[in-house]
């Protein structure tokens, strides 16, 4: 679908939008059939439903030749009032003055640049009627109405008088108004170029190009206080090839024609005639015929004018001459010079024409045709002509614009402020701390040595955990939570097991279950990494895998309120111990929690929506040592939520110390996975602490060094 | 202010979970129990979602022959083949428990010691990249730490775990608070914007 | 445990009551001033030298989902997300968002498709702008942590609930251009405090709502979030001197 820009803001809208969706423009005409772009069919042949007022005119103007109403005797519609009374006179009598051919260049269409024949394309006004249907009624008014003397404004009723008092050729009969025989929908409305189009061309419309060097840009007030030309105006001679004016015509313009002498007009009028008239008789190339021009100082007496045109005009004006001497003439500096379009920068043919003939499509004067001038056009948002212009460009001219070009189209040369970037770090500095840490992991085991100490005290929390664990009673089922991912079960899984180790040797049943999806897979993994010391711990007998728990803290909070249903929602396989089954239906059935955790919002999730619900049943916390800050506030709170801890590897350390205690000696016996791993934790610990040492002695160094250079350099 | 029928509903749920918690009442007891199964399905479909996200974005790399191509089709032939190891075996079935043993917990630990050496290093870095105070106090801290939690080689210094301990219960849990209770009102007021209608994340 | 519950809902009672009476100020006033914040300022000047440059900001959102603790978090990086997808959505390479949860992937692609059709660049918008790296928190990390060198992204931005493994997602963003990140979870914050150019501390992740000005609600959010801080300070300082003397 094509999008239609609106003409106020130019945003692009949909092309059935009636408003534009950003300023709330009009985007359409008001009238029938008009189209925001310009290419609306005719009223009649679009099929639209035309208005009372549109089909009324039709009636009382279609069988006359030339359409004009007066023709049918009809009366004046309330419409014709729009146009004045003088100016229709006036209008009737420049008709009859320069009645040119049909098909012939229409001079006041060269006057202000409408070169474009007369088409049914433009978006049709309310007023106006497509073509073939007549003229507009505003046309029609001044010629079925003869001006009256009542009517006559009093600078013209003067004028007549002077006139009939001396004698000139004034009561010659008015001449007939000749409608337009073609009025296309483009056109503006009479009431703009009447003035200057009526005035001079008569009956055709269809216009003509513009010759070069005449007034194409320039707006028909401006055209019509031009001096007057010197040339006469050859309008007398054309041979008229349109439909030849009907008598009843004839002898109204005639009536005219004796009312308003040629000495009465005043000289920008006739001026204004003069100009229009000037291209037709370039183009018929036919004699030129003398005009009859009163002079100037007739027509700038005191009482000719109207008040408005004298007033501030001085009556003996200076001549140009010598209002311009004294003045030199302006030169111009030699870049402006070569930057002077050698050609002069023509509109292209029927282009101002095309914009006086166009119909307001938007805002308060949506529908009205050639109200503005078109440089009002071209500020809407028109796309500017293309000029046929020749630029005399000098090479340095070039070489600078191909230079700005080649920048503009070069991405990489936009001065763009680059993003600060880290200084890579050296390939050999991850490299030797990874070799570091690697070594010191891997030399003991392959050494076979066992130099570190284990630890010498038990934690308070660990020790705790061990007296629960002891107490737990065998009829109801220890709660497993595994809620580790599997990065963190290298250390978690020896505390994990240390614990599990310890449970399952008083034989209490255990279910687990987790809120992570690869939960599930790491508690059998837990459980069969103790199935060879505990074989009687099979699925469905002493253990029962509840499986993920989904949607996390949502979740744990149903889970609370029924673990059964929160988890599993259906029979247990026939092999499962009933009564574990049983117990699983409500939470506080559980002997205990334990939570086995590397993130500390986890526990916190497990405390807040399982532990407030069965504050009864104790829980557990086995944590990494990075979450041991986070966690050990709800075990050493007054009213603590965890009743026992295991602390990372060196927890786990302990507590197979504790499950393998030789009572007799008092030293660890049975060692096992955190036993193993405690030496390779320990070189890489001390790796670690190697390399921030290092580091740390290197920053101060590198520091001292840059405050000895400035030192040195100050 | 529009009212939607969305922000109704998320004021109308975020509502009913707030009172049924302060109130455990029958009703709201039995409403709450109904909106937390629809959450724990709501919970699942999202990792489904997650998953179709993920498979849509590597597809994508594939068939625009995008660099790093051929690890997206590892990563979709692998993804295609656990989930059916899973949906056929079981999520506790050996074979399950032998590609998350053997595969992804690998794969997650090597991360983590990759994850290791960058702080590491980022660490070091950080004494020549930022040099104020707060960078020297976070390093001496750290380096104290670590001291404490390694083992010596044959000698044992109470001391310098006594140091550590302190370190980590008293001003790494008081800080721990403070920011867990700035976190918590956060929270909370974030909640509340939504539950209010102040703010709606999920319709805008 | 019914003391502590009814403790809990007056806190609640008396945020919900702040946060009303803030929001109603601040309708009427003009927009409040806060302090300096440089990372919010580091945003700022990425976000243009990204328009500018035609470069890709990535923001990381974490692998927290909406029903999780730090449900929180991702609500704020989703506030953020649109602020930064309205400004670059106009850029060569609109902003790119990851996540580790399917529900917070769909979020962050509503929120740039809306930023998208605010910007009247619809036609721009692609679905897959807003995508999950990967599945949990280590899965995420490894496919978030090469989303830098492989969308020429300048500028990391971690804001959600992410943990430690934000450290990998930073150091991969750093070699590229700048990072910011913030998140809730506190061993997270340390690990973005030695990897990111500017680290949000703490609750400071709160902030970026108001700072980024997206809407009035998140002004008044962190007005009264400082007018419980401070209450919670008094009753701490309070509570200890009369413990200290012995009164209680």
């Amino acid at each position: 679908m094509a999008d239609v820009r609106c003409p106020m803001c130019g945003k692009p809208n949909a092309e059935e939008a009636e408003t534009c969706l950003y300023c709330q423009a009009r985007l359409k005409p008001v009238g029938p059939g008009a189209a925001p772009g310009g290419d609306a069919e005719p009223v009649a042949a679009g099929g639209e439903p035309a208005p009372d007022w549109l089909s009324r005119l039709r009636d009382q103007g279609s069988p006359m030749p030339g359409g004009t109403r007066e023709l049918s005797g009809e009366p004046e519609s309330p419409t014709d009032k729009e146009a004045s009374d003088w100016l229709s006179r006036i209008r009737t009598r420049a008709d009859d003055e320069s009645p040119s051919p049909s098909g012939a260049t229409s001079p006041a269409e060269d006057v202000f640049g409408r070169g474009k024949p007369a088409e049914p394309s433009g978006p049709s006004p309310a007023f106006a009627p497509s073509a073939g249907e007549g003229v507009p009624a505003s046309a029609a008014t001044p010629l079925a109405e003869p001006a009256s003397e009542e009517d006559e404004p009093e600078w013209l009723k003067r004028l007549r008088a002077r006139r009939a008092v001396e004698g000139t050729p004034g009561a010659a009969p008015a001449p007939s108004f000749p409608a337009p025989q073609a009025t296309g929908e483009g056109l503006p409305p009479d009431w703009m170029h009447a003035p200057h189009e009526d005035l001079a061309t008569g009956p055709t419309a269809a216009a003509s190009p513009q010759p070069a060097g005449s007034e194409g840009g320039m707006p028909s007030w401006l055209s019509d206080v031009q001096p007057p030309a010197p040339r006469p105006t050859p309008v007398e001679n054309v041979p008229p090839a349109a439909p030849a004016t009907p008598a009843a015509f004839a002898s109204e313009d005639d009536e005219l024609r004796g009312a308003y002498s040629e000495k009465e007009i005043p000289d920008w009028l006739v001026s204004a005639r003069e100009e229009a008239a000037a291209p037709v008789a370039g183009l018929a190339g036919g004699p030129e015929a003398p005009t009859e021009t009163p002079p100037l100082e007739e027509l700038l007496a005191p009482g000719v004018l109207p008040e408005w045109l004298t007033a501030g005009s001085s009556p003996t004006p200076p001549p140009m001459e010598a209002l311009g001497a004294g003045l030199e003439q302006a030169v111009l500096p030699p870049w402006l010079r070569a930057m002077r379009p050698v050609e002069g920068p023509l509109a292209p043919k029927g282009e101002a024409g095309e914009a006086e003939e166009r119909v307001e499509s938007a805002g308060p004067l949506a529908g009205l045709r050639g109200v503005l001038p078109p440089k009002v056009e071209a500020e809407v948002g028109r796309h500017p002509p293309v000029l046929p212009s020749v630029l005399d460009i000098q090479p340095a001219h070039a070489a600078h614009a191909e230079l700005l070009q080649r920048i503009i189209s070069t991405p990489e040369s936009r001065a763009v402020p680059r993003a600060r970037r880290r200084p890579q770090a050296r390939p050999w500095g991850g490299l030797v701390v990874l070799v570091i840490l690697v070594a010191a992991m891997i030399v003991p085991g392959l050494t076979g040595t066992s130099v570190f100490a284990r630890p010498s005290v038990v934690a308070v929390e660990t020790l705790q955990t061990a007296n629960l664990i002891n107490s737990l009673p065998l009829d109801r089922p220890l709660l497993l939570a595994v809620d580790y991912d599997a990065a963190a079960s290298a250390e978690l899984e020896a505390a994990a097991l240390a614990v599990l180790d310890h449970v399952m040797t008083i034989g209490a049943p255990i279910a687990s279950v987790s809120t992570r999806p690869v939960g599930p897979a790491l508690a059998e993994r837990l459980m069969a990494r103790t199935r060879a010391a505990h074989p009687q711990y099979q699925a469905g007998i002493n253990y029962l895998p509840l499986g993920y728990l989904p949607a996390g803290p949502i979740g744990l909070r149903a889970f609370a309120a029924n673990p059964w249903q929160a988890v599993y929602a259906q029979s247990a396989p026939e092999s499962w111990d009933a009564g574990l089954v049983a117990a699983l239906h409500a939470s506080s059935n559980f002997s205990a929690i334990l939570v086995v955790a590397s993130d500390p919002a986890v526990l916190q999730t497990w405390i807040e929506q399982v532990h407030t619900a069965v504050p009864s049943v104790p829980l557990v916390a086995i944590v990494s040592a990075a979450a041991e800050p986070l966690a050990r506030p709800y075990y050493e709170s007054a009213f603590p939520s965890v009743q026992g801890m295991v602390v990372g590897l060196a927890g786990a350390e302990a507590y197979e110390c504790l499950n393998a205690l030789d009572p007799a000696s008092g030293r660890c016996g049975r060692p096992g996975v955190a036993d193993s791993m405690w030496d390779p934790f320990g070189m890489a610990v001390l790796g670690a602490v190697l390399i921030l040492l290092v580091g740390g002695l290197a920053s101060v160094i590198r520091r001292g060094v840059i405050s000895m250079r400035r030192t040195s350099h100050e | 202010m529009r009212f939607k029928a969305s922000v109704v509903v998320a004021i109308l749920t975020g509502a009913i979970m707030l009172l049924g918690y302060f109130l455990p009442g029958i009703f709201f007891a039995s409403v709450r129990d109904v909106m937390l199964r629809s959450g724990m399905i709501i919970g699942t479909v999202a990792l489904l979602l997650g998953v179709g996200n993920l498979l849509q974005v590597h597809l994508r790399k594939i068939r625009e022959q995008r660099p790093g191509h051929l690890y997206s089709i590892f990563m979709v032939i692998s993804l295609f083949s656990v989930f059916a190891v899973v949906v056929l075996f079981g999520p506790a079935h050996p074979y399950s428990v032998w590609v998350v043993s053997e595969i992804q917990r690998p794969l997650e630990i090597g991360l983590m010691g990759l994850l290791a050496v960058v702080l590491l290093l980022a660490g070091v870095r950080l004494l020549f990249r930022r040099q104020a105070l707060g960078t020297l106090v976070f390093f001496l801290t750290a380096f104290l730490v670590l001291l404490g939690t390694a083992p010596l080689p044959f000698i044992s210094l109470p001391f310098l775990e006594g140091l550590r301990n302190w370190i980590a219960q008293v001003p790494a849990v008081a800080g721990a608070r403070g920011i867990i209770l700035g976190v918590a009102l956060g929270a909370t007021a974030t909640g509340l914007r939504v539950l209010l209608g102040f703010d709606q994340p999920y319709e805008r | 445990m019914d003391a502590l519950i009814g403790w809990v809902a007056l806190a609640v009672a008396v945020l919900m009551a702040a946060l009303i009476l803030a929001y109603s100020l601040t309708r009427r006033a003009t927009w409040p001033t806060f302090r300096h914040m440089p990372p919010f300022d580091a945003l700022a000047v990425d976000l243009g030298r990204s328009v500018e440059a035609g470069t890709r900001l990535h923001v990381a959102l974490g692998s927290g989902s909406l029903t999780s603790n730090d449900s929180a978090a991702s609500l704020i990086g989703l506030a953020t997300l649109s602020q930064i997808a309205t400004a670059g959505s106009v850029s060569d390479k609109p902003p790119l968002a990851t996540s580790g949860d399917g529900a917070v992937a769909l979020l962050a692609q509503d929120v740039l498709r809306v930023a998208f059709r605010q910007q009247r660049a619809e036609d721009r918008y692609d679905p897959l702008l807003g995508r999950v790296t990967g599945v949990g928190a280590q899965g995420y990390a490894a496919g978030a942590m090469h989303t830098a060198p492989d969308e020429d992204v300048t500028a990391t931005i971690v804001l959600g609930a992410v943990g430690p493994e934000a450290a990998l997602i930073a150091e991969s963003g750093a070699r590229r251009g700048t990072v910011i990140g913030g998140t809730l979870d506190v061993q997270g914050q340390t690990a973005l405090y030695v990897t990111a150019d500017h680290p949000l501390i703490g609750e400071e992740l709160f902030a970026s709502g108001a700072y980024l000005h997206v809407n009035r609600a998140h002004a008044a959010s962190l007005q009264a979030q400082d007018i419980l801080r401070w209450l919670v300070i008094a009753s701490i300082v309070g509570l200890a001197v009369v413990r200290t003397l012995g009164l209680l």
